[in-house]
C-alpha cells in the first residue's frame, strides 16, 4: 500500500484551482500548437517553459503535462485532414486518416484519434504510477550494443511492411539514415556531407524534414488536381460522440499492443512516440482480418496510431525522473523544467519531493482525460473546417504555414529553402513509389543506431563480438530474421501457390 | 510507349548519387565512414535492383505510369513557391503570405475575391497571434517595418 499512500496524498495538491486552469490551458495551447505542422510539443514547452518560473512547480507541471498531451492529440488534426502530420509522432495517423477524411468521414476519424490519444494518454500514466518501477529494470540492463539492435530492428521492420515493394523500403530507410547522417558526426564531430555550408554542420533537424515531405507534395499535387475535382470545400459528416464511443471495445487488440510497444519502447532513450506508432500500426495491420483496407481508411490504423504515440507519452518520462536519462526530446525538455525548479531527477526526487512527481503522474493522467471534452468540443469542431476550404486556396496556405514552421525551427531561410528541397523530394518519392515513414524514421534513428554502434566497437576491447553475443542482442537479431527474411519468403510462397492454382483451374 | 521506365530513371540517379557518396564517406576519418559507407554500400545494388526490374517491367508488360499529372500546374505551382521563398527575404513573411495566397488562387482557378481576402486575413491574424504575439517566434522583416525606420 506504501505506492499508493503518495499517490492519495498528491490529489488534493493537484485539484486546486491554479492547477486545473493550468492543465486546461496546456491542454488548449497544446492541441494548437500541435495541429499547426512544423510546431512540436518539444518546442512548445521549450518555448513556455520561462512563463513558468514564477509559478508553483506542481503547476509548471501541469501546464507542460497539458502541452504534453494536448500537442501529441492535436498533431493528428492536419495529419487526418490534410496528410500533414503536425507532429512527428502523427506520421502514421496520415495513412489511414487521410484517405478517411477523403471518403467524407473526417469528423470519424478525429473520434477515433481523439479517443485513442486520450484512453493512450490515460494507460500510459498508470503505467508510469504502477508499473513504471520494475519495467525500468529492464531498460538499465540495455547496453549500447542493445539500443543498436533495437534501432536496427525498427528500421529494417519499418522497411518491410510500410512499402509495399521491399527495394524501395529498403531505399527509403537508407536515404533516411544518410539524410540523418549529414553534420557533424556523433563522436569525433567530423564534417559529413555539409559541402562547406555552416548551416548543415548541426545535421537536418527533423521539422524541417518532416513539414517538407509531408506538406510540399500534397501542395504540388493539389495544384495539379484543382481542375481535375471540384472546388468547392468537402462537406463533413459528424458521427454522434456516443457512437463512436460505443464502438471503442472493437480497437482494444490494437490498443493492448499499442500499449504494449508503447511502454517498452518508451523506456528507451531515443526511441520515441513516431517509432511506437510504426510499430503499433505494423501489429494492428498483421492482427487484422482485412489487412489490405490499411492505407486505405481503417479506422484501427488511427487507432493504432494514436494510441501508440500517447502510451509513450508517460513511459518516455519514466527514466527522466527515475534515472535522469530523458527516453525523447520531449523528456527533456520536461527534465530542464524539473531542474528549473529545482527538482532533482533521480531517486531523491521520490523520496524528497514526492507530492510533486505523483502529483505529476496524476496531472499526466487528468490531462488526457480533460483531452475529451476539448479535443471533442473544440479542435473537432473548429479545426475539421479547414476542409472547407476551396483547394486552390489551401495550396497558398499550406505553403505560407509550412514556410513558418520551417523558419520558426532556427529563424533561418536557409531551413526554408532546405523544408522546399525536401518538399520536392517528398514529390518524386510519392511519384516513383517510395514511401516516406522509412525516411522520416531513418533520420529520427539513423543518429541513435550510429552513436550506440560505435560505442559498441569501442566497448568491445576483448575482441568479443558484444553486438552479436549479448543474450538480448541475440533475441534481437532473432527478431530482425524472423520480421525481414519471413515476409518475403512468405509472400513469394502464397504467390506460388496462387498460380499454381490458377494453372489447375 | 515510353522508351524509359519511371524506376530506371530513380534506380539510376539513386546509384550512380550513392556511388558518389560512398566515395566522398571514404575521405573521412576512420571512425566517422564506418556508418556512411554501411548506409551508400547498399544504397548502390538497390538502385541498380530498382532500375533493372523497371526496365524489365517496361520491356515485359510496357507498363509504365505518367510522372505528372499535369506538368503545366505542377511547374507554375513549383514556381510560386520559389518566388514567395525568394520574396521572404526581402518583403517578409506577412507581406509575402498576403501576395501568395491570393495569386496561388487565382492561378490555380479560384477567383471569388471575398472569401479569398477575407481568408488571408485571417490566416495572418491567427500567425500573427500565436507566432508573433504568444510564442514570441520572429518572422523575417516585413518591407514596410524597413521602409519606415
Amino acid at each position: 500500500m506504501d505506492l499508493f499512500a503518495p499517490l492519495l496524498s498528491a490529489i488534493p495538491a493537484v485539484l486546486t484551482f491554479p492547477n486545473l486552469l493550468a492543465m486546461i490551458g496546456g491542454v488548449l495551447a497544446g492541441i494548437i500548437v500541435g495541429a499547426l505542422p512544423g510546431l512540436t510539443a518539444t518546442m512548445s514547452i521549450a518555448v513556455l517553459l520561462p512563463l513558468t518560473f514564477t509559478m508553483d512547480p506542481l503547476v509548471a507541471l501541469g501546464m507542460m503535462a497539458g502541452i504534453y498531451n494536448g500537442a501529441m492529440y492535436g498533431g493528428a488534426i492536419p495529419a487526418i485532414l490534410l496528410r500533414i502530420p503536425g507532429t512527428p509522432a502523427a506520421i502514421v495517423t496520415t495513412f489511414d486518416g487521410y484517405p478517411l477524411a477523403q471518403q467524407g468521414k473526417a469528423g470519424y476519424a478525429l473520434q477515433i484519434a481523439l479517443l485513442s490519444s486520450a484512453f493512450g494518454g490515460m494507460a500510459s500514466a498508470v503505467a508510469m504510477m504502477l508499473v513504471a518501477p520494475p519495467l525500468s529494470l529492464v531498460t538499465l540492463s540495455f547496453g549500447p550494443p542493445e539500443v543498436f539492435w533495437v534501432g536496427v530492428f525498427g528500421m529494417a521492420a519499418v522497411s518491410v511492411f510500410l512499402g509495399e515493394d521491399l527495394p524501395k523500403g529498403f531505399l527509403a530507410a537508407l536515404m533516411g539514415l544518410f539524410i540523418g547522417m549529414i553534420g557533424l558526426d556523433p563522436v569525433m564531430s567530423t564534417d559529413r556531407f555539409t559541402f562547406g555550408q555552416l548551416e548543415l554542420e548541426s545535421g537536418i533537424d527533423i521539422v524541417v524534414l518532416m513539414v517538407g515531405l509531408y506538406a510540399i507534395p500534397p501542395c504540388l499535387e493539389m495544384a495539379e488536381e484543382t481542375l481535375l475535382k471540384a472546388k468547392h470545400g468537402q462537406k463533413l459528416k459528424f458521427s454522434p460522440f456516443l457512437e463512436t464511443i460505443r464502438e471503442t471495445p472493437k480497437f482494444f487488440k490494437v490498443w493492448s499492443w499499442a500499449y504494449l510497444y508503447g511502454i517498452i519502447i518508451g523506456l528507451l532513450p531515443g526511441a520515441s512516440g513516431s517509432f511506437v506508432s510504426f510499430l503499433a500500426y505494423e501489429r494492428a495491420k498483421k492482427i487484422s482480418k482485412s489487412p489490405e483496407t490499411f492505407g486505405k481508411g481503417n479506422p484501427e490504423g488511427i487507432a493504432a496510431s494514436e494510441f501508440g504515440n500517447n502510451a509513450d507519452n508517460a513511459a518516455a518520462l519514466i527514466p527522466t525522473v527515475t534515472l535522469g536519462i530523458p527516453g525523447s526530446s520531449v523528456a527533456a525538455v520536461i527534465m530542464g523544467g524539473l531542474l528549473v525548479h529545482g527538482l532533482q531527477p533521480g531517486p531523491d526526487l521520490f523520496r524528497n519531493s514526492a507530492d510533486i512527481i505523483y502529483g505529476f503522474m496524476i496531472q499526466m493522467f487528468l490531462t488526457s482525460l480533460i483531452l475529451i471534452p476539448l479535443g471533442g468540443s473544440f479542435a473537432t469542431n473548429l479545426f475539421a473546417q479547414v476542409l472547407r476550404i476551396p483547394r486552390a486556396m489551401l495550396v497558398g496556405l499550406i505553403l505560407c504555414l509550412s514556410i513558418v514552421g520551417a523558419y520558426c525551427v532556427q529563424n533561418s531561410i536557409f531551413d526554408v529553402w532546405l523544408m522546399f528541397g525536401f518538399g520536392l523530394l517528398g514529390y518524386v518519392m510519392s511519384k516513383t513509389g517510395l514511401p516516406l515513414a522509412p525516411v522520416a524514421l531513418g533520420v529520427i534513428l539513423g543518429p541513435l543506431i550510429e552513436s550506440n554502434l560505435r560505442l559498441s566497437l569501442l566497448l568491445d576491447v576483448r575482441g568479443e563480438y558484444i553486438l552479436f553475443t549479448r543474450p538480448i542482442c541475440m533475441v534481437l537479431i532473432a527478431l530482425l530474421i524472423i520480421t525481414t527474411v519471413l515476409p518475403p519468403i512468405w509472400k513469394q510462397i502464397v504467390l506460388r501457390r496462387e498460380k499454381q492454382m490458377m494453372n489447375k483451374q | 510507349m515510353k522508351s524509359i521506365h519511371t524506376d530506371v530513371v530513380l534506380g539510376s540517379s539513386v546509384a550512380i548519387l550513392a556511388a558518389l557518396g560512398f566515395w566522398l564517406a571514404t575521405g573521412f576519418s576512420p571512425e566517422a565512414r564506418v556508418f556512411p559507407l554501411l548506409v551508400l554500400g547498399p544504397a548502390v545494388p538497390v538502385g541498380i535492383i530498382i532500375a533493372v526490374r523497371g526496365q524489365m517491367r517496361l520491356i515485359q508488360s510496357g507498363e509504365n505510369p505518367n510522372f505528372f499529372t499535369s506538368p503545366s500546374r505542377f511547374f507554375l505551382a513549383a514556381a510560386v513557391m520559389v518566388l514567395a521563398l525568394i520574396g521572404l527575404d526581402y518583403l517578409g513573411f506577412l507581406t509575402t503570405s498576403a501576395i501568395v495566397i491570393p495569386v496561388m488562387s487565382y492561378l490555380l482557378g479560384y477567383r471569388k475575391p471575398l472569401p479569398v481576402l477575407a481568408t488571408t486575413f485571417i490566416f495572418l491574424t491567427i500567425v500573427y497571434i500565436v507566432f508573433i504575439q504568444i510564442l514570441s517566434r520572429p518572422l523575417p522583416h516585413e518591407i514596410w517595418t524597413r521602409i519606415g525606420g
